[in-house]
């Protein structure tokens, strides 16, 4: 016999991991989390440095800057730096993102040192060597191409080029040729140029005490230059656009991608916790209105889902969906229809209560491992998000009302001042999407296309 | 870094069958259940293919107290993470939610375990929503087609060598009685492990348990694959063409033994020499010396019967699929005649630790650990000995292996050019 469907229990409070703040003679920032759960130890370095740091005629130099560092050192040469990584299981990952960088490792304990003097030594000491940079380029020749097959891809390389035209956030993706002029010397004087120990933090997390932290960071990187990048100034983003559909052509597809832009805000916004509960009611997971509406009720598509991405100037709200070709048209309207219900009334108290429910709980496994929590402690700093903003996060989201969802949405959930693009087989969009008004074709390289309907 | 783990676990069984494990890391306050049913695709029979796994999604559409959607809802609205997998060998279910809602998580496994409720138009709907999967996982995806075909090219029995997604045609016969059925002789307590993991005290865990689970009575009558695997006699060879696809790729595949023998723990360590990191043998020679790939990959394919050590690569442009094929079947057969050096070993050993070690930072993965373990092996207790099997492994005993496993007759071998399909 089945019982009926239990109450919570009251939650246990949930405390934010303690973070040791110190800071070296050069201005690098040393943060200790301490957990001596595991002898497992995550080291990240963040720097304030982006792809909008790449200067306007090659995007492709800081790229190919930070994924080298690997590729020799004064002391080391590829093949050492390999060879050490892999005996001593030193994970070493790099990424360059909109506007920072990141170099982390997660080592044992026990090798902790190894990883270290390796780690500094490639951000300190690299040599970028001709031959190690002509297989990256070459590599990323490849990467580019096989970029161009995906349609998630060839959907965001279009929105960001539409919706920041002329701004260093359209830079997201580098093209082919940058990759032919970008000798050496240039990737060198870009990567000494900006980046330093000044605004770099350095992050331990793991069972290392902050006394430690300091011993290690005073001995790997006390020696670093205190340089830090020249300060960016950006143009003023455009306040808003007039709504309409951009075609990507791709043959032969059997889907349509769609992802529909809207403006949001930048992360350190005050309306960035309450536009982030918002858009959890429209499509922020499988209990969304979105989700339920296309996929639950009209079978349009396997998933749909809505995101924020947020930068220190501005942000964007996205919509993304793999949508049968065949309905594209009544897929792109249904959104449109959610997001206006969404300026309408106020969300239910149930989908209210469950959307804050999914930002909190997302949190907290956030804080189950060092590491993690390592990350939201560097996204703080470089987003330049208040220092209480994780500590007391699920009682703020908590805090949000109907009526300030209702407010928000009216706000920003303008589908009259939304970029659509599609990515999928002209031969069968084309005329669905007229339906809309004038629609642009580009290929899959980029490339405008003019009326017709061969492709 | 210490040969063994000491991962502290408490194990029951109900009198329905039910297999109860209980793994407490109070940390943070989160707990994750997962239960994992000994079905997979290779249960299935020819001319049902996909079942399982459409089942999995039928588990998402309702029962006695719970309507259709109403699972996701519940524990979304709980702050939790839920889903469900399917593979050739068992099917797990499972939820991370923030501990005070532990018991809304076994009261929804509980129901539906005791009582799916699948109406006819729900089954369309997963039935549709299952082959637009299929496309948008395969159908879609550069060298997708090239991947279901593999396994049954390379498996001379079914029960491994047809797809967990099943055929379209397949797909569209399924019936709901059919689900039905499924769910009575497999979908008990005596065919499932539970495993909840996290912020608990056991013996209340264990009491929430019971007043859930205990009740439900074990109808099941499980029929267990046969998986044996006919010798292979001489090699398989395929040449695809895909209209998706960028750049060749090239798959291979070698039998081996089963989840857990000796050689699986060698060829294992094989791999990690062969093509993990950068150092390692094969991404030395095909990436870093002479940029003939942009990446490979291989290692046992991880089904819990006979198994295959498999090995994908994508080759760069203008690079001959002939060369590279010649350049991988040398460094298999190289690792059955040399012995690989001590240094080689002691890498892998560093990276195999390094891996356990990291995987028991999540509860959710702990738990995990410990339901595939049980699953599959009968014996939560590997994961605090795993490694020693791991750390056993000799140069010798990885030649040995080698060269019962890389021969030539029995190689499977598929080549995917891009361009249009012609198959």
């Amino acid at each position: 016999m089945s019982s009926p469907r239990p109450l919570a229990q009251p939650i246990k409070s949930v405390r934010y991991p303690d973070v040791e703040e110190q800071r070296l003679g050069n201005g690098m920032e040393v943060l200790t989390i301490e957990d001596r759960r595991f002898p497992i130890v995550s080291v990240q370095v963040a720097f304030p440095v982006g792809r909008v740091n790449n200067p306007e005629d090659n995007i492709s130099l800081l790229q190919l800057a930070v994924e080298s560092v690997k590729e020799g050192t004064t002391t080391r040469d590829s093949r050492e730096i390999a060879e050490e990584t892999d005996q001593w299981a030193i994970h070493y990952s790099s990424e360059i993102y909109m506007e920072s960088t990141l170099h982390s490792i997660t080592v044992l304990e026990e090798h902790l040192e190894r990883g270290l003097d390796l780690l500094s030594d490639m951000l300190i000491n690299p040599t970028f060597p001709e031959d190690e940079l002509q297989k990256t380029r070459v590599r990323w020749a490849s990467i580019i191409a096989a970029q161009r097959s995906q349609p998630e891809f060839l959907a965001s390389e279009r929105m960001y080029l539409e919706w920041y035209d002329g701004h260093p956030y359209s830079k997201n993706n580098i093209p082919i040729e940058h990759l032919q002029t970008a000798t050496r010397e240039r990737v060198a004087e870009a990567y000494s140029s900006n980046y330093g120990a000044s605004g770099a933090i350095l992050l331990f997390a793991g069972p290392v005490t902050p006394k430690r932290s300091r011993e290690l960071a005073e001995r790997y990187f006390a020696g670093w230059k205190p340089k830090r990048a020249p300060l960016l100034t950006y143009p003023e983003i455009r306040d808003g656009h007039r709504d309409r559909v951009v075609l990507v052509d791709r043959p032969n597809s059997a889907q349509s991608r769609v992802l529909i832009g809207l403006r949001a805000v930048p992360a350190a916004s005050g309306d960035m916790i309450g536009l982030r509960v918002t858009n959890q009611v429209l499509g922020g997971s499988a209990s969304g209105r979105l989700f339920l509406k296309l996929r639950e009720e009209k079978g349009y598509t396997y998933g749909v889902y809505s995101r924020i991405k947020s930068y220190r100037e501005d942000g964007l709200l996205l919509i993304g969906a793999g949508v049968r070709s065949d309905v594209t048209r009544e897929a792109i309207e249904d959104v449109k229809l959610e997001i206006r219900r969404m300026t309408a009334c106020p969300p239910s108290a149930e989908e209210l209560s469950r959307s804050q429910a999914e930002l909190v709980g997302g949190f907290l496994r956030q804080l189950e491992t060092p590491g993690t929590v390592g990350g939201l402690e560097l996204r703080r700093r470089l987003c330049g998000l208040p220092a209480d903003h994780y500590r007391d996060l699920p009682a703020k989201v908590e805090r949000i009302s109907p009526e300030q969802v209702l407010e928000l949405s009216r706000r920003f959930l303008h589908p009259e001042e939304a970029i659509t693009i599609v990515v999928g087989d002209r031969r069968q969009l084309e005329r669905q999407l007229k339906e809309f008004g004038s629609v642009e074709v580009f290929d899959i390289n980029g490339q405008k296309l003019g009326d017709g309907h061969d492709g | 870094m210490k040969d063994s783990l000491n991962i502290e676990r408490q194990e029951h069984q109900l009198d329905n069958g039910l297999r109860v494990i209980l793994y407490r890391d109070n940390r943070v306050p989160l707990a994750h259940a997962t239960v994992h049913y000994r079905i997979g695709s290779s249960y299935e029979t020819r001319g049902r293919s996909g079942l399982a796994h459409l089942f999995e999604h039928l588990m998402f559409e309702g029962s006695e107290n719970v309507a259709k959607n109403e699972h996701g809802k519940l524990l979304d609205a709980a702050g939790g993470s839920w889903n469900a997998s399917t593979n050739k060998d068992r099917t797990n279910y499972f939820a991370t939610v923030p501990s005070n809602y532990l018991e809304l998580a076994l009261w929804l496994e509980a129901d539906r375990m005791r009582s799916l409720r699948i109406t006819p138009a729900n089954f369309e709907n997963q039935r549709q929503t299952v082959i637009e999967e299929r496309k948008q996982s395969y159908d879609n995806r550069p060298y997708g087609r090239s991947h279901l075909r593999f396994d049954e090219l390379a498996y001379g029995n079914w029960a491994y060598a047809h797809s967990i997604i099943g055929s379209v045609e397949d797909l569209r016969a399924l019936t709901l009685d059919e689900a039905i059925d499924f769910h009575r002789r497999y979908y008990g307590p005596g065919n499932a492990i539970l495993v909840v993991a996290g912020d608990i005290e056991e013996r209340a865990a264990l009491e929430l348990i019971k007043k859930h689970f205990a009740s439900i009575e074990d109808e099941t009558a499980p029929l267990a694959p046969d998986l044996s695997e006919p010798n292979q006699e001489s090699s398989r060879q395929e040449r695809h063409t895909d209209p998706l696809a960028t750049l060749p790729a090239i798959m291979l595949g070698f039998h081996m033994p089963e989840l857990g023998s000796l050689e699986y723990y060698a060829l294992s360590v094989l791999s990690l020499i062969l093509t993990h990191g950068e150092s390692s043998r094969l991404h030395r020679r095909m990436i870093s010396d002479n940029n003939w790939v942009t990446a490979i990959y291989s290692g046992p394919n991880q089904y819990k019967g006979p198994q295959l050590f498999a090995v994908w690569t994508q080759l760069q442009e203008g690079v001959g699929t002939d060369r590279i094929l010649q350049e991988l079947t040398d460094a298999l057969s190289a690792s059955g005649e040399d012995l690989v050096t001590d240094k080689e070993i002691d890498k892998a050993r560093n990276n195999i630790a390094h891996a356990f070690i990291a995987r028991l930072t999540r509860v959710s993965q702990v738990g995990e650990t410990l339901g595939t373990y049980a699953t599959y092996f009968d014996d939560a207790g590997l994961i605090n000995t795993e490694l020693e099997r791991f750390y056993s492994v000799t140069a010798e005993g990885v030649r040995e292996a080698a060269a019962r496993v890389f021969r030539p007759q029995n190689q499977t071998t598929i080549v995917v050019l891009p361009g249009r399909d012609t198959r």
